[in-house]
C-alpha cells in the first residue's frame, strides 16, 4: 500500500526565507517550521512523491540520507497529528 | 485649532513591546516575527475569507525590520520618546 499525502483545504502556510508558518483555520492553531521543515512542506505542496524527498532534502542541505529520511519521517507523522496532512492509502 | 490633515507613511520597523526585568532590544528573525504577529492577530475570529489574506499580509510585515523590545515599568511612560532613539 502506498500513502500519498495531501493538505487538507483548511489549512493555510506563509513562507519566509528562514521557515514556514502554518495555520489551521478549523482548530484555529498555529505552526512554525524551520528551514528544513520549510523545505519539506514546499515539496509536499508541489506533490513531489513522499520517497522522493529525503533524496532532495540531501541535495539542498548537504545531510547523511539516513538523517533526511528520519527528518522526514518525523515531520510528517507530526503534520499528521496535527490534522496539517492528510493520509491517502493508494 | 485647525486639524492635521491624515498622511500615510511607509513601514519603517515592527517593534513588538513587551515588559520584563530590563531594558533590551533586539532585531527579531522574520520567522519568528511572523509567528509573534500571528500570536497578537485577530485572525482568530476572522471569518475564513479574510484569514489567507490576513496571513499574507502578516507575511509581508514579517518581512520589514521587526525589532523585540523589552522595557522596564520604569520606561513604560517614555516609549514613545525613547523608540525613535533606539530605532535610529
Amino acid at each position: 500500500m502506498i500513502r500519498r499525502y495531501t493538505i487538507p483545504t483548511d489549512v493555510a502556510a506563509a513562507s519566509l526565507a528562514d521557515g514556514t508558518v502554518l495555520l489551521h483555520m478549523g482548530t484555529k492553531r498555529y505552526f512554525s517550521l524551520n528551514e528544513t521543515g520549510a523545505e519539506i512542506w514546499r515539496m509536499l505542496e508541489e506533490g513531489v512523491p513522499v520517497a522522493e524527498i529525503p533524496g532532495q532534502l540531501t541535495a539542498s542541505f548537504e545531510v547523511p540520507i539516513e538523517d533526511a529520511h528520519v527528518a522526514v519521517v518525523e515531520l510528517l507523522a507530526s503534520l499528521v497529528e496535527q490534522d496539517l496532512l492528510a493520509i491517502e492509502a493508494e | 485649532m485647525r486639524m492635521r490633515a491624515a498622511r500615510s507613511a511607509p513601514v519603517g520597523a515592527i517593534v513588538l513591546i513587551e515588559q520584563g526585568a530590563t531594558f533590551e532590544m533586539a532585531a527579531v528573525a522574520p520567522l519568528v516575527a511572523l509567528a509573534a504577529l500571528v500570536r497578537q492577530s485577530p485572525w482568530v475570529i476572522l471569518g475564513d475569507d479574510y484569514a489567507r489574506p490576513h496571513l499574507e499580509l502578516l507575511r509581508h510585515a514579517a518581512g520589514q525590520p521587526v525589532f523585540r523590545l523589552r522595557h522596564t515599568r520604569a520606561e513604560l511612560h517614555s516609549l514613545a520618546t525613547l523608540l525613535p532613539a533606539v530605532l535610529a
